[in-house]
């Protein structure tokens, strides 16, 4: 009886034609494939060395040019990837081809041809599908080894923030289906067609799974079309909206425009130099924007910045905006320049670190902002909070290519008083700037009358050490600790 | 319990041990307990905080009890955390249920005290002031008076463990303090310490799990009164500048200081303190007034040993007062005179206001405009730094001290009370106030002179939002008055005289 009501509950649900649902269903499992990884996460307390390698598995799908689409998440770090097909036994090697870290989407190839052998590439939805509309996800999931499949209807498509990066905000299809670690990188289908892939669950709730939906995806495959990929463009512009009429007066806005003052412009951004703080933007690509910064786009009322999710790395965004009280037309080529103040997580990236007289300096990074918050000295983390956050709002970066934080102290003779210093961002090293990295190398190498004087942000105190008693108990240091490299300052240009 | 069954329980006691010594301590006890037990009486404060996110309304009051001690006979000491934010006082005395109301006179947050007045009625008749002890040392033993659940004295001895410059457990201050380890669980602060029949301390603190208490001492009782008994009070001297120990030789080879195991080095120096005029960050002070520094921050004190050296200042200097003091400056050895002044909160660029005065604040068109302050901003609880954001509480947890000119504030939006005047802007809470008008604003007084000469503040400049929050003129007279009757804003701004 109740098995009964559940299924009618779902042919009633279902909005599609049944028969041809199970035919696709049986083409695309082959198609489905299931994603072994090595991976060994960097370790940013102890920069010179690698973590403990782990293994994890995760979901991909074929697409066209054999190509395996899956999260970027389940690859990243890899050592080593398998991937095998649901009814072979086989596991194939395979390489990662291409990383959108700013999506969480990566794709996978495999050099045996033969594993392509039976699979289809799985083909993208022309449309999202709507709220209610029921969705299937496929994958493998934990508690168990062979596919899975479960069911959903898609709840909301928002935006939200991609934890892999966890700083980056796209548009997410919010499935009433349970998204278990091992279903990421699986595809949604509507209709027999891929509509988003499974990435993120949610832990505080139940039978709530978010999927990368199908523009995201698209923008992805169409990005790397030309064998790379760049990643979205950033505007980098702060806007407030202008619902309050004497704003509006302020600003002599006309009774019939409406749109948003800007009023913060991103160093790094695409706007910058080319959008004014003051401006207020009437349109983007001809689309009105309403005071409360919102367009209206196929019936739907959604914020203005979703039409750039739209555009790749180096096209034009066209504005319509009010500056001075006159309109006027501006094209806006979407590139920015990589900015290093957006604290990502990072990925495949060794970390990069200078050690001397015990003292380990690095570059201030998301990965980092995570050791010193469960490190035991918070009494300068206030100090990375705020220069993390507020590098370019509070013109921080200003002469910096990135801070160097002391993120550590081999205990040693010679650094015995420094313990106090560290999680220090730091300002100058023997009267030379700091600048970057590699600047606290080379400021070691002309001491300052006999000792390396090390300055940072927000402290009265110096720490100080002797330099020749720094020389010689470097390679001691070195070699009690393990440490092979007493430096990484990144790959030779 | 009555004084006689004490009495006979200590003397069962002494029979049985057979330990006559014992029953000797007893009756001298009594004999002191008769002479000082009117010394001490019953504070009973009803008290009430500002609200701090609301500074024009108050919270629920509460009440905290706590001791006083007879100092004369209209003048009674306490503790400064049991009488803060006091709308009430009552005093009562052992065995009595009659409360008398009773007047704070002078409250120092820096010293720890209070200072009461006692109405000449009836009801005070028979209060005996005790006198200030002589001396105490390390390892003599005290006893601590308090009262009971029945208003009986109670007393119990204890033991001073440490001497030392501690920081005050309620305001962010250092003083002479002493540890004591105490047989009986102390109830209440303020309770008295007596030393062969004369005060020695009141308790400002106790930990029931180790048994220790914390106690300020009679040297710090006798400046404060002999400060209080010749208005104008002048409060205790500070140091005026920041310093650390001075260990590392590497540190003390490349600063030039030769001498072994002597010197503090001085990080920064507060404006407007006596310490600016003449001393400057990276001098190491090797002597002060006459003593020895050592490199850790001690010296050795004639009454009570190895101190912070801080106490030369607080404890047997006075503002006013002018001292030498021998320093390393460019690796050179300098005699220079340092004046004392009492540096106050007030010359912080975010006061802490541990004692929770009220904010001054001025709420337009919805906004309320205030200055920032410590107390404010650990109102926002536990995680308080994200609450209010990485750039507000690195500026308070490393430029507090730091006006860039005398008496400069950070102003900020602390939030909107959402009206229809203030749509688009209700979101901005906790932002630094640049401009107001167009003006800059620095401190509260220039908020309110600007809504003075302009009759309204119709534009607000955040920092880093380059664009200002403008509110309708000719709609916030009308606005003003709506929200004031919404949500009962008994008065739109507060304004210090």
């Amino acid at each position: 009886m109740l098995v009964t009501g559940i299924m009618l509950l779902a042919t009633l649900a279902r909005s599609a034609h049944p028969a041809q649902d199970t035919l696709a269903m049986a083409e695309i499992r082959k198609s489905v494939v299931k994603i072994y990884v090595t991976f060994q996460s960097e370790n940013y307390a102890m920069p010179w060395q690698g973590s403990i390698p782990s293994k994890g598995t995760g979901t991909g799908f074929v697409i066209s040019k054999r190509r395996i689409l899956t999260n970027a998440h389940i690859v990243s770090d890899a050592r080593f990837i398998q991937v095998q097909k649901d009814a072979d036994a086989k596991r194939y090697p395979a390489q990662v081809t291409f990383f959108g870290h700013d999506c969480d989407l990566a794709i996978l190839s495999v050099e045996d041809d033969s594993f392509f052998e039976g699979t289809a590439p799985v083909e993208l939805a022309d449309n999202l599908p709507e709220l209610n509309d029921e969705v299937t996800v496929l994958g493998y999931p934990m508690g168990g080894t062979r596919l899975s499949v479960t069911k959903g209807v898609v709840s909301r498509i928002d935006y939200s923030i991609y934890s892999h990066s966890s700083v980056d905000q796209h548009l997410v299809l919010q499935v009433d289906a349970a998204i278990n670690p091992g279903n990421s990188g699986g595809p949604v289908l509507f209709n027999g067609k891929v509509v988003g892939l499974a990435f993120q669950g949610l832990s505080w709730g139940e039978n709530i799974g978010y999927a990368i939906p199908r523009p995201v995806l698209q923008h992805f495959l169409k990005d790397i079309a030309d064998g790379r990929y760049h990643g979205y463009p950033e505007l980098g512009a702060g806007f407030l909206d202008t619902r309050n009429s004497a704003l509006r007066a302020m600003l002599k806005l006309p009774a019939d425009k409406t749109g948003v003052v800007i009023y913060y412009l991103d160093p790094f951004g695409s706007a910058k130099g080319r959008i004014k703080t003051g401006d207020v933007l009437l349109s983007i690509d001809g689309y009105a924007i309403a005071n409360d910064g919102t367009i209206s786009l196929n019936g739907n009322n959604v914020i203005f910045a979703e039409l750039l999710e739209r555009k790749q790395w180096g096209e034009s965004i066209t504005f319509q905006i009010w500056r001075n009280g006159a309109e006027k037309k501006l094209d806006i080529p979407l590139k920015n320049p990589v900015d290093p103040f957006v604290y990502r997580n990072l990925y495949n990236t060794q970390p990069r670190y200078f050690i001397a007289g015990g003292l380990v300096f690095s570059p201030l990074t998301r990965p980092y902002l995570r050791v010193a918050g469960r490190g035991s000295h918070p009494s300068n983390n206030h100090q990375l909070t705020y220069y993390s956050q507020y590098a370019k709002i509070d013109g921080l970066h200003e002469g910096v290519d990135e801070f160097v934080v002391l993120t550590g102290r081999l205990p040693h003779t010679v650094n015995t008083y420094a313990a106090g210093f560290v999680n220090g961002i730091v300002t100058e090293v023997n009267d030379r700037p700091v600048r970057r990295l590699s600047d606290v190398k080379e400021a070691m190498a002309s001491p300052k009358n006999g000792f390396h004087v090390v300055r940072f942000v927000g402290m009265d105190d110096s720490l100080i050490i002797d330099a020749d008693a720094t020389k010689k108990a470097d390679p001691e240091i070195l070699a009690s600790y393990g440490i092979s490299q007493s430096e990484y300052l990144g790959e030779k240009e | 319990m009555s004084p006689g069954r004490i009495i006979a329980v200590v003397m069962t006691c002494a029979l049985v041990t057979g330990c006559g010594h014992l029953g000797g301590v007893a009756r001298r006890s009594k004999a002191h307990e008769d002479g000082v037990s009117g010394s001490i009486v019953e504070i009973i404060v009803t008290y009430q905080e500002y609200s701090p996110f609301m500074p024009w309304q108050k919270n629920q009051p509460g009440v905290r009890y706590g001791y006083g001690v007879v100092v004369d006979e209209s003048t009674v000491i306490t503790t400064e955390n049991l009488v803060r934010n006091h709308r009430l006082v009552e005093l009562r005395r052992p065995r009595t249920g009659e409360k008398i109301g009773v007047s704070v006179e002078i409250s120092d947050t820096q010293a720890g005290l209070a200072l009461l007045k006692v109405p000449r009625i009836k009801a005070a008749e028979g209060m005996k002031p005790i006198g200030l002890v002589a001396g105490v040392t390390q390892n003599e033993r005290v006893q601590i008076y308090q009262l009971d659940e029945t208003t009986q004295v109670q007393r119990g001895d204890a033991e001073v463990l440490t001497i030392s410059v501690a920081k005050l457990p309620w305001a962010p201050y250092s003083c002479l303090t002493f540890q004591l380890l105490s047989k009986v669980n102390i109830n209440g602060d303020g309770a008295m310490v007596v030393h062969d029949g004369k005060l020695a301390g009141i308790i400002i603190s106790y930990d029931s799990s180790s048994r220790t208490a914390l106690m300020l001492p009679y040297p710090v009782i006798k400046r404060f009164l002999e400060d209080a008994r010749n208005p104008p009070y002048r409060g205790f001297a500070s140091a005026g500048f920041l310093w650390n120990t001075l260990v590392d030789p590497a540190k003390r080879a490349y600063l030039g200081v030769e001498e072994e195991g002597k010197g503090i080095l001085l990080l920064s120096i507060l404006p407007g303190t006596g310490a600016s005029e003449t001393l400057k960050p990276n001098d190491v002070i090797l002597e002060w007034d006459g003593k020895q520094v050592d490199n850790l921050g001690f010296y050795e004190d004639s009454e009570f040993g190895r101190l912070t050296f801080s106490h030369l200042i607080k404890g047997r200097r006075r503002p006013g007062d002018t001292v030498t003091a021998t320093i390393v400056r460019d690796k050179k050895k300098h005699v220079i005179r340092v004046p004392l002044r009492r540096r106050t909160d007030e010359d912080s660029m975010i006061p802490d206001n541990v004692s929770g005065e009220q904010a001054e604040y001025l709420v337009e068109g919805g906004m309320i405009i205030r200055e920032l302050s410590g107390k404010y901003l650990m109102s926002h609880g536990g995680s308080w730094k994200e609450s209010v954001g990485a750039r507000i509480a690195h500026l308070y947890l490393t430029k507090r001290y730091m006006p860039e000119k005398k008496g400069d504030r950070v102003i900020v939006l602390g939030g909107a009370l959402p009206d229809p005047i203030n749509i688009g802007y209700q979101r901005f809470r906790n932002y630094i106030i640049t401009h107001l008008n167009g003006k800059p604003v620095k401190t509260m007084a220039q908020v309110f002179r600007i809504k003075d000469e302009d009759g309204s503040i119709t534009r607000i400049r955040l920092q880093s939002v380059d664009v200002d929050l403008v509110l309708d003129k000719d709609a916030l007279q009308e606005a003003n008055a709506r929200l004031a009757r919404l949500y009962r804003v008994s008065r739109m701004s507060f304004r210090r005289q």
